[in-house]
């Protein structure tokens, strides 16, 4: 079959899936609570991702992927766009400083805790991972998704106040992984302009800015319902563009972007609707295409060694972190150690960062695909084991706080 | 306002350019980078081509032909500007390009009626008959009688001199569908000019590819015996009649869809218009005709029509826009500033040929003035078909000299045809009164 065909086909594919997931039901009824939450976390198109990847069907194939992977970046976009939308100046004002300095205490903590242990594990057994695995693992580790929580905040209806801060925290504390993670970036485009890494993502920052302001004005000047939607394609594609030809990312681009967006008086509601729409789709279009990159034959001892030190590390950042948190800026409030629990599952911006490392990384850091498909397979597979053990975790969580609460009022 | 975004966005593409030529980055990784420039500034470049009363697809285009490679031919000295839209990320944006062609396909086989043709079948057909003789053989005529005056016939006897110069007419006689699609959605033009222009504008596209066909398989190997790819008439009549065939499957399976579902139409056409590409690449059909039968099915023997059409019209703006800007990019202006007084001369015969034709078509079907008037006006403007053919006839001579001569010449004409096309039939629209909406800005598709 010709290249161009074959690529074709796997676009038909995606979008198929793409398509499909928009008309994916969520559960209601008799089911199980936890099982419920699984089947909105969008675990199964995780799952498909792998049966249709080269590890299963090989319909999905390394050479489709990477020929797609400009195109990728458009979705990498989107998850930067929809990340940053959610800053609005306004909103941010409601909630007390205080919580914002718990919301990323926590996640910076989180990423310390991760690096040191995972630098300290690869120093030790003299491991080959490269030097940049245990900030990639802390930059993915301190990122945490809402999506679990929202469901059971859903199925539990009374919530304490506390588990609805704790949603906020779980959407925006993935900045701190954002940034850490675009410190990382190599960006050999730039690095033969011959400029540090500091002032490489302050390129990007002013780059991102700029791009920002002008997308505002674009907007402004678009009445058309139709044309709006042909501006954010625009936009995406665009951004996604420089991001992919300078090796710059698109995700920390267009957090600022949407940023700038949501807080102008016209452009914030205009960005608001248009990424409502997409938003389901393209996130389960990300896990699919995470998916598709895992390889059994990378699922070795060791990297289940890895797997289980992640997991278990990130919840024990989060655990220790909130508690920290809880004595030292709420001495007054009684919030549970188990709080820490709800941060468990990954969203959309750790699956998004993982991709962006697969794109970015191949040719410019380790040069060796062993490497970066070892560390992909415990990215992977820590995502989903996150995603599993998080409706637990987070019912506990949220249980653990309302009795708090109630002894509290009691 | 919208000149000052514009120059915003060049600059920082310029600097962006001049990075990744520093860095001698891949070519083919500025693909979405190029992509999604020409959906930004041609969408105000649309605006702004709006405001001086031009189709928008004139903005698109412009805004193709100054991101496209052959500026930086015409000005080398602007040493810094190797064109955003290099050749190869244009070839990297093909899919792209096929499948805006088949959406606006699907609209133009919406777009006839079986009502309307079967008012205007005579119509229809004297005009395209006209058109495929008259148009021909005066273009050819004309060319054949100033051979000797041009230097790329010296040395050829009169006889091939004769036959290059009715390969030029047959290519002349083409036509753009998606031009004129492109712009009856923009100014909503309805009315017996518009039908016709649908109608003879579909047909021709039909009839050109026989005749292309014909005349490529007749006169190439008296002109160059050995070589060319010329394909047989029976392989390419196989071909048209799968395609009606499987046209008309995916235009029952539409229907079908839009009977169950109402969610996500757009994006259904959309994954089957790639489907179709698929196909098309594969059991080697023609995707255009596809994708006209289908619409022409659903139009036709459904009341799904109207769904369908209004589908595909959300999604107008960005296949126009993407489709127009990649042509742009595409048009090869050096050939036209190397070609001019030909090209030219080609360009002005052909106008007299078609205003001759249509009036006389015209005349025969006994249509209103209004209709004498304007009904030029819709084929005028030439497109894909029309460079496929001229790149085809180019490659096929052995004298690669000549051949790329050629082409230049006769793209060189086209690219005056497809700027000029657009805005003439505009004009033509709204002199007629069909046109609803003068200017889009405000009324969207």
């Amino acid at each position: 079959m010709e290249d161009s065909l074959q690529s074709l086909i796997g676009i038909i594919i995606l979008v198929t899936m793409a398509y499909l997931a928009t008309h994916q039901k969520i559960f209601h009824g008799k089911y199980n609570a936890n099982f419920k939450m699984l089947a909105g976390s969008g675990l199964g198109m995780l799952i498909i991702g792998i049966c249709v990847g080269s590890s299963g069907f090989n319909i999905i194939t390394k050479k489709l992927f990477s020929d797609l992977a400009p195109f990728i970046q458009l979705l990498l976009a989107w998850v930067g766009l929809i990340f940053g939308s959610q800053f609005k100046t306004s909103l941010i004002k409601k909630i007390p400083p205080l919580y914002y300095i718990g919301i990323f205490f926590q996640a910076i903590a989180t990423y310390f805790i991760i690096a040191t242990i995972f630098y300290l594990i690869q120093s030790y057994f003299h491991l080959s991972y490269g030097h940049l695995f245990p900030f990639i693992m802390a930059s993915i580790g301190c990122v945490s998704g809402p999506t679990i929580l929202s469901l059971a905040i859903r199925d539990q209806k009374t919530v304490s106040p506390l588990i609805r801060y704790l949603q906020v925290a779980t959407s925006i504390d993935a900045i701190v992984g954002i940034v850490a993670f675009t410190l990382l970036f190599p960006s050999t485009v730039i690095e033969k302009l011959d400029v540090s890494p500091a002032i490489n993502f302050g390129i990007m920052a002013s780059l991102a800015i700029l791009l920002g302001i002008l997308f505002k004005l674009y907007v402004r000047l678009t009445t058309n319902r139709n044309e709006q939607f042909l501006l954010l394609i625009g936009m995406l594609t665009f951004t996604g563009g420089i991001a992919y030809s300078l090796h710059y990312s698109a995700i920390f681009i267009n957090m600022i972007i949407g940023f700038i967006l949501c807080n102008d008086n016209k452009a914030g509601p205009w960005i608001d609707r248009q990424l409502a729409v997409g938003e389901r789709p393209f996130y389960l279009l990300l896990l699919l295409v995470l998916g598709s990159q895992f390889e059994y034959q990378y699922f070795t001892t060791m990297s289940f060694t890895m797997i289980s030190i992640f997991v278990f590390t990130r919840i024990l950042g989060k655990v220790i972190s909130i508690s920290f948190v809880d004595k030292v800026l709420f001495p007054d409030q009684v919030i549970s150690y188990k709080s820490g629990l709800a941060f468990t599952f990954q969203g959309g911006v750790s699956i998004a960062m993982a991709i962006s490392f697969l794109t970015i990384y191949p040719t410019n850091v380790s040069g060796n695909q062993t490497i970066l498909q070892s560390i992909l397979c415990i990215l992977i597979i820590s995502i989903i084991v996150n995603a599993l053990i998080s409706p637990y975790l987070t019912n506990k969580s949220i249980s653990g706080n309302n009795k708090s609460n109630q002894e509290e009022t009691s | 306002m919208k000149f000052l975004t514009v120059i915003c966005l060049f600059g920082i593409m310029l600097v962006l350019q001049m990075i990744l030529n520093t860095s001698n980055s891949d070519v083919i990784e500025r693909a979405p980078l190029a992509l999604g420039f020409i959906m930004l500034t041609g969408h105000l470049l649309g605006h702004i081509a709006n405001r001086f009363n031009l189709p928008r697809i004139t903005g698109y285009l412009i805004g193709g032909v100054i991101a496209g490679p052959y500026i930086a031919k015409i000005f080398p000295e602007l040493f810094f500007f190797h064109g955003f839209l290099q050749v190869d990320v244009v070839n990297q944006l093909s899919t792209v390009d096929k499948l805006a062609l088949t959406l606006i396909a699907f609209t133009a086989g919406g777009e006839c009626r079986i009502e309307s043709i079967k008012k205007s079948i005579k119509s229809i057909l004297i005009i395209a008959i006209s058109h495929m003789t008259l148009v021909v053989s005066i273009v050819a005529g004309f060319l054949f009688l100033i051979s000797s005056y041009m230097n790329i016939f010296d040395g050829m006897n009169s006889f091939h001199c004769f036959l290059v110069c009715l390969l030029i007419g047959v290519i002349s006689s083409a036509n753009s569908p998606a031009s004129i699609i492109a712009i009856i959605v923009e100014t909503k033009s309805k009315g017996r000019l518009t039908e016709l222009a649908i109608g003879v504008t579909v047909l021709k596209d039909i009839l050109v590819i026989i005749l292309f066909t014909i005349s490529v398989s007749l006169i190439m190997p008296i002109l160059a015996p050995g070589h060319g790819d010329a394909k047989s008439i029976m392989i390419l009549l196989r071909e048209l009649l799968m395609s009606i065939i499987v046209g008309i499957g995916i235009g029952y399976g539409i229907i079908f869809y839009l009977k169950s579902f109402e969610k996500q139409r757009t994006v259904f056409i959309f994954i089957l218009s790639l489907i179709i590409l698929a196909m098309s690449d594969y059991l080697h059909l023609e995707f255009l005709l596809v994708a006209i039968v289908a619409g022409f099915v659903i139009e036709n023997f459904s009341k799904q029509g109207i769904h369908f059409i209004h589908s595909i019209e959300r999604a107008s703006t960005p296949v126009f826009l993407v489709f127009f800007a990649i042509t742009g990019a595409g048009l090869h202006l050096d050939s036209l500033i190397k070609l001019w007084p030909i090209a030219l001369a080609i360009f002005a015969i052909r106008i007299m040929a078609v205003i001759l034709a249509t009036w006389l078509s015209n005349t025969i079907t006994k249509e209103d003035d209004k209709i004498k008037k304007y009904s030029w006006t819709a084929f005028l403007a030439q497109a894909g078909v029309s460079l496929g053919f001229a790149k085809l006839v180019g490659a096929a001579f052995p004298d690669e000299t000549f051949g790329a001569q050629l082409e230049g010449i006769i793209i060189g004409a086209i690219v005056l045809n497809e700027i000029a096309g657009p805005i003439i039939f505009k004009w033509g629209l709204t002199k007629s009164g069909e046109a609803t909406v003068l200017d889009s800005t405000g009324g969207g598709h």
